[in-house]
């Protein structure tokens, strides 16, 4: 592996608290257990204001954090901090705070390139890794690679709005276009990637969660005293369901379920504790389960420190999990690990992570559901099984230094098979352009010249708008602007092999915000052909593209 | 009384759904003059039909429309506004009949429609899409709505098992009808049928979709075939559903593709002249909120042969032949016996009429009526306050 000297680290999704869920563990825990792992190498973590202080834990000779402004943080400055500021306030009123994690993104991009300083570039980082997914601080001649967690807007659109789909579409294809490797957290997730994006197979390894013996050891009996009493709970009289109230956690089933099982039967003392933070669709839930009559049986004890929460798993009867979605389900081998028994969805990435060590039903179907819960609380023969085969399960994922070392390889992979590539990016499948058109080189490339044909339609909203290309080397090229209703064949030398040309459009709009149309992107031009000149009769088609 | 009366479903192409709707809005202002209707042409923000007709489909006198919306978006915000009821001008009234139900009514008596909840047996009969919607749906009527109306009894048992909760005297059955009205018509021949005999075909109606399990019933067939039963093709009348790509596969497979037809999706007047002249009306399917297709049929005396399962022994009486429908021997066992006994098949044709006469619109609409009284007379369902220990 050729050296990795510097490490830049993308954390600036991570919020305070627990509203990313799963995939801030992960990055935690991962970039604790790299910084012990290659203790040569000097980790930049890229953060938000919002979560900068919280995460000074992770501080250590060799990592360090760089907070990133403008990302999360509210920045008055002129025009586009004004934008910044309302996006960013319309971002924590209306969605919820999972989106916000890649809303931020978009708001990075709107902000990159005019006054934050890309940071990547910056640090003269060897490699940037993104372990939540969007490579927005990319920058040409740094290998990237990213972890994807999963798909679920594909499979089940309605539970995002289109505006936010469109968001995490972009995020998945710009990791598909930029990294150099990608790690998915499990096979289910990396059949997806490859079933749905273009990705060389080679790219895109499966990288487990190992982390099941994070709550191990991670309570004291006054923990564990101090959580039973504030929730009148008795240990081993209640059934736990860690997760957030996102739609496809599917809250809705399991208290159909749960009220059916005491209806058949299921001792009365039983009680079900769905933990997650606070929101509206918590609050629906809370109301849902009163009039069930399961008031007093249904405990929400909010989002809880990792002690409580630990106690409170390690203390249940067991681990009900009736997701209908996941890329991983960390809290299902977290129990395991601790011998609670599990009984578990059999859809997405979950039959393969419990794999045969927990009981699995149909999400879907009510009776299924209320009979795991009977035999969860009273199949004693089962439910031993379940926690044997459970420990051992666990095992296979408690390493989290072997899922470090596993991103270790594949960050050298990425380092060794990263040769610089030429790639065409900023223009969308249809034609439309952003407000950059990025033009990379490869090393080996003689390319004299690159021409572009381009558009302004006669309905854009500006009357014209400015085309002008700057180079790696810094030089600049204005060129004559482009009139509404005006094609033109623009060509511009290049500077030699291996650089970077970037032409930028001003200015660019959203065609939702002006009302015209549903369309959520930022657009600005319509590129109708792009090619690469090495000579006269030597061209290379860059766009259109035959695939992508 | 105020009545709002969702009709969300009652536009083009409608489903067992939208006639159920359509049919007691009729009969409600047919039968109940006196009160006044709002009939709302968009209803919660799980099904919308943008291109719902415009026009007043069900005149009286005091007869209503409520607001239309073009965009999920509008309509979510109207119907999951907080003073939704201010904003439908405090009906007494409010009958959801697309499985969506709203949650924050604190007046209005909310009255919920369960058509069917198959869903809840085989997920994989429907969309994922589809299944969640009606699932959440269904989910918030048996904590929010003041009273259920069952399509029929099997529905309203299956109901109260998913939520023992729920008041039994609050669920009540009242049974879709027949969307064909006097006078009935000889219908017309659908043109894939010109050359089938009349009174010498197998009929069998409805989408081919795994649920119906027309595949169960064509192997039935191509052994009643082999078997040596009279050579009359078996007519499948009803759209292509969805993962069933392999079904003419299937037909050729058991080597009956000459002796089948598929009409493809079929108007109403094809539909009478397919039950008035077919040998039998055959539906094996494997799970039902009612049956409109066996009622229909019955109606223009087609005997008939029917699934036993979920509902169809309440629509199907003694009238219709009721058997396992995954037992296909059974099916062709007793499609040779009715091919071989002209006298039977006269005997279940004549019975069947007699059957579908207890089945009907204006009844459907008294109980209906009856149930709205009960429930305006009633305080709105009490939740038990909360008990902590």
């Amino acid at each position: 592996m050729r050296s990795l000297k510097t490490v830049a680290v993308d954390l600036t999704p991570i919020l305070p608290g627990a509203q990313n869920g799963g995939a801030k563990i992960f990055a935690i825990e991962l970039v604790r257990e790299l910084a012990k792992l290659a203790p040569d190498t000097r980790f930049i973590l890229m953060t938000q204001r919002a979560a900068h202080d919280e995460l000074s834990h992770l501080d250590a000779p060799n990592v360090q954090r760089v907070l990133v402004p403008g990302i999360g943080a509210i920045e008055r400055e002129r025009g586009v901090g004004r934008l910044l500021y309302s996006l960013r306030a319309a971002i924590f009123r209306r969605v919820p705070r999972r989106l916000a994690v890649v809303m931020s993104h978009v708001a990075a991009h709107l902000i990159k390139g005019t006054f934050v300083r890309p940071p990547v570039a910056d640090t003269k980082a060897d490699l940037l890794f993104c372990p939540f997914t969007a490579p927005v601080f990319y920058e040409p001649g740094v290998p990237t690679v990213t972890t994807i967690h999963d798909i679920q807007y594909m499979v089940y659109p309605q539970f995002f709005s289109a505006e936010d789909s469109a968001n995490r579409d972009l995020a998945i294809r710009n990791s598909f276009r930029f990294s150099s490797a990608i790690a998915a957290i499990s096979d289910h997730v990396r059949e997806a990637v490859l079933a749905h994006g273009p990705p060389d197979p080679n790219r895109v390894r499966t990288i487990h969660h190992r982390m099941a013996r994070r709550l191990e050891n991670k309570w004291s009996s006054a923990d564990r005293d101090k959580v039973f009493t504030m929730l009148g709970l008795e240990p081993d009289q209640y059934l736990v369901y860690p997760a957030n109230f996102w739609r496809h956690k599917n809250h809705e089933m399991l208290l159909t379920a749960f009220a059916m099982a005491r209806h058949r039967g299921l001792p009365d003392h039983v009680r079900l504790v769905c933990t997650g933070a606070p929101d509206p669709r918590r609050d629906h839930v809370m109301d849902l389960a009163e009039r069930m009559q399961l008031g007093g049986k249904v405990i929400f004890p909010g989002h809880l420190a990792d002690a409580e929460f630990a106690a409170l798993v390690g203390a249940a009867r067991g681990l009900i999990f009736p997701s209908l979605f996941e890329g991983f389900g960390l809290p299902v081998v977290e129990a395991m690990a601790l011998g609670v028994p599990v009984a578990c969805s059999n859809v997405a990435s979950l039959p393969e992570v419990a794999c045969g060590a927990a009981m699995l039903f149909d999400p879907r179907v009510p009776d299924e559901v209320a009979e795991a819960i009977m035999r969860l609380v009273t199949d004693e023969a089962a439910r031993e099984a379940w926690r044997t085969a459970g420990r051992q399960r666990a095992e296979q994922f408690a390493d989290s230094g072997a899922m470090a070392r596993e991103y270790w390889a594949l960050f050298g992979f990425a380092l060794d098979t990263f040769a610089g590539r030429r790639r065409l990016s900023g223009v969308h499948p249809d034609g439309w352009a952003g407000a950059e058109i990025l033009l990379e080189l490869a090393h080996d490339d003689d390319a004299g010249a690159v021409e572009i044909d381009v558009l302004a339609p006669e309905w854009l909203p500006h009357p014209a708008v400015l085309v002008w290309a700057v180079f790696s080397d810094g030089t600049t090229i204005k060129t004559q602007p482009l009139q509404r209703s005006e094609r033109r064949t623009l060509r511009f030398d290049l500077p030699g092999a291996g650089g970077v040309a970037r032409i930028r459009v001003t200015p660019s709009f959203v065609p939702a915000r002006l009302g015209s149309s549903p369309d959520h992107r930022k657009l600005s031009i319509i590129v109708e052909r792009c090619e690469l000149i090495r000579s006269d009769s030597d061209r290379l088609r860059l766009f259109p593209e035959a695939h992508v | 009384m105020h009545i709002g009366f969702d009709v969300s479903q009652t536009g083009a192409g409608k489903a067992g759904c939208g006639y159920f709707a359509d049919a007691m809005a009729r009969a409600l202002v047919d039968v109940a003059p006196e009160h006044s209707y709002a009939f709302y042409p968009s209803f919660g923000d799980f099904y919308l039909d943008p291109k719902i007709p415009a026009r007043n489909p069900y005149p009286g006198r005091a007869v209503h429309y409520g607001p239309r919306f073009l965009t999920r978006e509008s309509a979510a915000a109207f119907w999951n506004a907080a003073r939704l009821e201010q904003a439908l001008h405090h009906p007494d009234i409010i009958h959801a009949n697309n499985f969506w139900c709203p949650t924050q009514v604190r007046q209005s008596r909310v009255v919920y429609t369960l058509h069917d909840l198959g869903f809840t047996i085989q997920p994989d009969w429907t969309t994922e899409a589809n299944r969640v919607g009606c699932f959440d749906g269904v989910v918030r009527a048996a904590a929010y709505a003041d009273w259920i109306i069952a399509v029929s009894d099997a529905s309203r048992r299956h109901f109260l098992k998913l939520f023992p909760f729920f008041p039994e005297d609050r669920v009540a059955v009242v049974h879709p009808c027949s969307r064909f009205h006097e006078p009935l018509g000889k219908g017309v021949a659908p043109k894939s049928m010109a050359h089938v005999e009349p009174g010498a075909f197998w009929l069998s109606v409805g989408t081919i979709e795994p649920r119906k399990n027309q595949i169960r019933l064509a192997e039935a067939y191509a052994a009643y075939l082999r078997a040596g039963g009279p050579a009359m093709p078996l007519v499948f009348a009803g759209g292509e559903g969805w993962l069933m790509n392999d079904f003419h596969h299937r037909l050729e497979e058991l080597g009956i593709a000459s002796n089948v037809i598929c009409t493809g999706y079929v108007s109403d007047e094809n539909l009478v002249w397919l039950y008035r002249n077919c040998y039998a009306n055959l539906y094996p399917s494997l799970f039902e909120g009612f049956g409109l297709p066996i009622l229909e049929g019955m109606q223009f005396g087609a005997p008939t042969i029917s699934s036993n399962s979920s509902s169809l022994p309440e629509v199907g009486g003694d009238a219709a032949l009721l058997l396992d429908p995954e037992a296909t021997e059974a099916w062709t066992a007793a499609m040779l016996m009715l091919a071989r006994d002209r006298t039977q098949r006269e005997r279940m044709s004549a019975d069947a009429i007699a059957r579908s006469a207890l089945f009907d619109g204006v009844s459907s609409a008294r109980k209906l009526e009856a149930v709205y009284q009960a429930a305006l007379a009633q305080p709105k369902r009490q939740i038990q306050t909360r008990t902590r220990g």
